[in-house]
């Protein structure tokens, strides 16, 4: 039996929901490491306690998305119909892998992100009518041609914001590899998803990050439910983990609509990049030793 | 100006959609969460062991003597069922709105969700 500190739990959960929803990266990405490294639970409960954790918290974020109507719910559907199979996928592929290679391969996807952060410029595109960009929204309502085009308000620039889809093999093709992604380490996908969608797609960052939200929730229940009936989950894990990231998904979601948080990303950046050297390392060492 | 109103009626049905889900979402996610509290209330925050998960055919019984574990299990159970549960309201929305295609993307997705299920015992 698995037994850690409710209120260190807790904490994780809560850092993990705030930060999660603020950035749009999902609370997966803080969750495993810290319960590997600090916690030295093993990477299988990690992910799967994690997967359970995010239901959690895209299932709060996705729950506001769509009450602002940032969320294009037919476009969240049927790029699912290519995610879950690929969720299905990586939680077959993470039960036969090895934990070394598992703890290699997330350092490697942490690498990506705190690159992306820190010293890559921001390349997602936010909601500037006003750029001539490929995920520029189209405001004339004639534009929404297509059964998938579709419109929110915008609070921010005091705009209701109408936009078509466009690239639906290249969405479906990066959301089969965002399930693989999301069961085989334990996140939401969202790093994947959000640049295919913004920019792959055409589709204004807030509806991505809406879609994405609606999405993740379905895809890391596909991935929960494999690992739930394999014997992953904990209830001592998992319970403070959930109070935890919903408090934090909830405040994060809050903030989230009016800060673009480019410092606090960059910060983050540089834990991410810090943590993925330790996964590494750690990687290297059971590689070494066995 | 057909089209207009057309965009128009789209619109609105996609803002009752949103609502639809919206409300799902939140009544699985607060449900699960109240559940997760009494969970960890009967535990004392902690101070006794959970144990593991209960499984599925003595949960009802677990229940009845208000076993942490078998609280905490429905929580876990509910949530998981949350995002389901948005699938099945599109779906309900969409057979009103006779939109055949999403519908059928909707059954589609709840099909992958049981398949899911049945080969996690493979």
């Amino acid at each position: 039996m698995i037994e850690a500190n409710l209120w260190i739990l807790a904490s994780i959960g809560l850092l993990a929901g705030l930060l999660g929803s603020m950035l749009g990266i999902g609370g997966g990405l803080l969750i495993v490491p810290i319960l590997t490294l600090a916690l030295k639970i093993p990477i299988q409960i990690a992910i799967a306690s994690s997967l359970v954790s995010i239901v959690a918290t895209s299932c709060t974020a996705a729950r506001i998305y769509a009450k602002n109507n940032w969320t294009n719910i037919r476009l969240g559907l049927l790029l699912e119909t290519t995610t879950t199979p690929g969720a299905i996928v990586g939680a077959f592929a993470a039960a036969f892998l090895a934990p070394s290679i598992l703890n290699a391969v997330f350092s490697i996807v942490l690498i990506y992100v705190a690159y992306t952060m820190v010293i890559c410029k921001p390349n997602l595109v936010w909601d500037d009518p006003s750029k001539d960009n490929p995920a520029t929204p189209h405001n004339t309502i004639s534009e929404k041609s297509s059964l998938l085009a579709c419109s929110y308000y915008d609070p921010a620039i005091n705009e209701t914001i109408c936009y078509k889809v466009r690239h639906i093999p290249l969405g479906l093709g990066g959301s089969f590899l965002a399930g693989i992604l999301s069961s085989l380490l334990g996140i939401g996908g969202g790093i994947v998803k959000l640049p295919t969608m913004n920019l792959g797609m055409g589709i204004p960052m807030k509806a991505a990050i809406g879609t994405s939200s609606f999405m993740i929730a379905i895809t890391t229940t596909v991935g929960a439910v494999v690992y739930y009936f394999r014997g992953y989950v904990y209830p001592a894990i998992i319970a403070p983990l959930i109070i935890g990231v919903f408090l934090g998904a909830i405040l994060g979601t809050e903030l989230a609509q009016r800060t673009r948080g480019i410092l606090l990303r960059r910060i983050f950046g540089l834990f991410i990049f810090i943590t993925a050297m330790l996964m590494l390392l750690k990687a290297a060492h059971i590689l070494w030793t066995t | 100006m057909d089209y207009v109103k057309e965009m128009q009626n789209k619109d609105k049905k996609e803002k009752r959609l949103n609502i639809w889900v919206s409300t799902s979402l939140k009544i699985g996610v607060y449900v699960s969460i109240v559940m997760v509290v009494i969970g960890l209330i009967l535990t004392g925050f902690g101070n006794q062991n959970i144990g593991d998960l209960v499984p599925l055919t003595q949960l009802p019984s677990a229940l009845l003597h208000l076993n942490a574990a078998a609280v905490i299990t429905l929580a876990v159970l509910i949530l998981l069922l949350t995002p389901v549960s948005q699938i099945v309201v599109a779906m309900v929305v969409m057979l009103l709105e006779k939109d055949k295609i999403y519908s059928g993307i909707c059954l589609l997705l709840l099909c992958i969700l049981a398949i899911s299920i049945v080969v996690s015992f493979v």
